[in-house]
């Protein structure tokens, strides 16, 4: 089983992708919007990047875990879904699958994904020390409430 | 000029270092090609025809002296000794090699420079008037607006991985010198009845294959609000833009497609939730801004004085200079100076290290230390006192940049093209090197009044030939190389797209053709009407007769 990083750490993955065919899913497995749409008590669900977040938004307190997948680096919607999906007041697991590399990773943590799957040809440890490479940040984002450019005091 | 403080300087040092393990695990091959790509391009590193490109940010233009000797520095030592000023303000080094860019990145940082979204699908380098702050006509100085929209642009988590690159530029005065509807988004400030700073958003403008104006998403946005409607602005482009055609993907197309009202609709749903949350510009955010960039050091003079002196310098070449190159200031006193990079033989633009040098210290004796890049590929020294005029301008001739030239036919905008660039058509800077020769009778040009000719090497318009009165752009002709001649182009005060003139010509038609036009205007002309005037009155067609009954074919 792959790996996955939640919370800054190297855990073990509770949940299975969902199976096409299978609808419902069984439980574990996290559903595909379709799916979900069917059933909206499903925990855990799937976006794919051409997907409406707000879809999602009247259940976000019934959710456990909100997947996006990135179907490829360059996609850049799934930044704007994962703030949109936390700025609608989303707490549970939001983790990013699919086509992105390491380098991305701290961009994805500061839109609101606090879970990963590995990026491929990437070590659990590589991908952990991406997580952090820049501490310092000049614009306000799901991790940082107060921009730079607001001077306390 | 903003300085860097503690954080700047930790938050550059670590993106530094960031990039330097990207470009070693790229040599490593432990990123592939077209993983390493965007994150290059994020970094001002293209990799292009004869040698890799690698384009600095210089933010909103400003530069300082200690700046420019680290720059000539490195040039001579990692490059040919010479840097390029690009139309979007930039620096670019044109002969840099791949293994040599992690130190040249490292000894840029000690100095407070970087390549930071200079390239790539993210938000650019913002651009401003390069009289920002002494225009004589500012309403409201646009630097630390510009120094905000960069804090928040640089590194933004959300927007590294948009459809398609992101310009936005300010304009803060009367006259917009800062071509703001040629932008993805044009910030125009002045002031509102009810006494606060109003920023005018103008949306989707842009040049490239499908040169548009951009259109007003607002007149008047309270200034406190600029920032939370920036990124709603952009939220919905990084949702809603095309991501399948590059040449389909800049927001222009997105507004085109949606409409303006309907786009506006869209930004202030995205709006709702972000309008007055942390990212508002209260009192403490603009004051602290505009801390950075209080007025200079002045002395108080006696204008009418320091005039005289002028007029009593004879030398009637400095005189020209005078008019032409140095621009009224808002202190009594002092002038602007342009330094027009276009001398003969040279790419427009192009600057070497030992001119970087001399002009480094002519800055520090003359201008604070501070100097521009201007959008037309020239420099600026911002804070000259008249009485010292003749004396700097005597030390620029020494250099060879005391070209009177400024505003006329000759001080061209001229994109690197197909000496340079991978994307290319046409080699774009013979073309300007031979109008730069055929036509160096001073007094003809200045009898042709104020002319903005524009060149580039292909359909991205990096020389803004629609806005150029000429327009002149490399096109392909079953793989040789053609160019197409366009009037009429404005880049301010109602801005317009030039209108084509009709078949393209070889390059060594270009300085004959842009004769003739030149002959029909003064032929057309009415008394004191200016090129794009006369454009604008008589239209295309007497420039189409005059033009194709003369060419021999
Ligand atoms: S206009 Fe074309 S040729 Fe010129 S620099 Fe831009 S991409 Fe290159």
């Amino acid at each position: 089983m792959q790996p996955v990083i939640i919370d800054g750490q190297v855990a073990k993955d509770f949940w299975l992708s969902a199976i096409e065919e299978q609808s419902p899913p069984e439980t574990g497995r996290i559903a595909t919007l379709a799916q979900w749409q069917l059933d909206t008590c499903l925990p855990a669900v799937i976006l794919q990047t051409d997907d409406n977040p707000e879809t999602l938004f009247d259940h976000l307190e019934q959710l456990a875990l909100i997947a996006v997948h990135f179907p490829d680096m360059n996609d850049g919607r799934g930044f704007s879904m994962g703030r949109a999906l936390r700025e609608a007041g989303f707490k549970g697991e939001l983790r990013a699958t699919g086509r992105y590399i390491r380098d991305q990773l701290q961009y994805l943590k500061r839109c609101g994904f606090n879970a990963f799957s590995l990026p491929r040809g990437t070590t659990p440890a590589a991908a952990l020390e991406s997580l952090n490479e820049i501490n310092i940040h000049y614009q306000a984002a799901h991790d940082l409430t107060e921009p730079l450019f607001k001077p306390l005091g | 000029m903003y300085r860097y403080n503690t954080n700047d300087k930790q938050l550059l040092a670590e993106r530094t270092n960031q990039f330097k393990n990207q470009t070693l695990r790229y040599l490593a091959g432990e990123l592939e090609e077209e993983e390493f790509r965007p994150l290059r391009l994020q970094n001002g590193l293209y990799i292009q025809r004869q040698a890799p490109m690698l384009r600095i940010a210089v933010p909103y233009g400003l530069v300082s002296s200690d700046q420019l000797r680290a720059l000539a520095s490195i040039s001579r030592r990692y490059d040919r000794g010479y840097v390029h000023v690009s139309t979007r303000q930039n620096f670019q080094l044109n002969w840099p090699s791949v293994e040599s860019i992690p130190d040249i990145l490292g000894e840029l940082a000690r100095v407070d420079m970087h390549c930071i979204q200079t390239s790539g699908n993210c938000i650019r380098n913002t651009t401003t008037d390069q009289f920002a702050g002494v225009a004589f006509d500012e309403v409201e100085d646009p630097r630390p607006y510009c120094e905000l929209i960069r804090q928040w642009s640089t590194l933004h988590p959300e927007f590294a991985f948009l459809p398609r690159k992101f310009k936005i530029a300010v304009c803060g005065s009367v006259n917009d010198r800062a071509a703001i509807y040629a932008h993805d988004v044009g910030l125009a400030l002045h002031h509102r009845d009810d006494g606060q700073v109003g920023v005018k958003v103008l949306v989707g403008g842009g040049l490239g294959r499908t040169p548009v104006i951009g259109s007003v998403l607002e007149e008047s946005l309270p200034v406190r609000h600029l920032i939370t409607y920036l990124e709603a602005v952009l939220r919905v482009y990084n949702q809603l833009g095309r991501r399948d055609n590059k040449y389909k993907a800049r927001i222009k197309i997105l507004v085109r497609a949606m409409g303006v009202d309907q786009f506006r609709t869209a930004v202030h749903r995205e709006w709702e939730g972000l309008k007055d949350g942390p990212s508002t510009l209260d009192d403490r955010a603009l004051i602290g801004a505009k801390d950075h960039f209080s007025a200079m050091p002045y002395e108080s003079i006696d204008s009418t004085a320091s005039q005289l002196a002028l007029d009593e310098q004879r030398d009637p070449i400095f005189q020209r200079w005078l008019k032409n190159n140095t621009h009224d200031h808002k202190q009594a006193g002092y002038r602007a100076v342009t330094l027009v990079l276009k001398a003969h033989g040279q790419a427009p633009g192009d600057i070497s290290a030992d001119q970087l040098d001399v002009i480094a210290s002519l800055a520090d004796e003359y201008s604070f230390g501070e100097l521009r890049n201007t959008h037309h590929q020239n420099m600026v020294l911002a804070d000259v006192q008249e009485r010292r005029l003749y004396s700097l301008w005597r030390d620029l001739q020494k250099i060879g940049l005391a070209g009177a030239n400024a505003g006329h036919l000759t001080d061209m905008i001229c994109c690197p093209g197909g000496d340079f660039c991978g994307l290319a058509n046409a080699r774009s800077i013979p073309v300007s090197q031979a109008i730069n020769e055929r036509f160096d009778d001073i007094d003809y040009l200045y009898d042709l009044g104020p002319i903005e000719l524009n060149i580039s090497g292909c359909m991205n318009a990096c020389g803004h030939h629609h806005i150029g009165h000429i327009g002149i752009l490399g096109v392909d002709k079953k793989g040789q190389e053609f160019f197409q001649v366009s009037l009429g182009g404005k880049q301010a005060d109602n801005p317009s797209i030039g209108k084509i003139l009709g078949p393209s010509f070889s390059a060594e038609e270009i300085p004959n053709v842009v004769d003739t036009i030149l002959a029909t205007y003064v032929a057309l002309r009415h008394d004191d009407e200016l090129f794009i005037e006369t454009c604008h009155r008589v239209g295309i067609e007497p420039f189409k007769e005059s033009v194709y009954a003369t060419r021999d074919h």
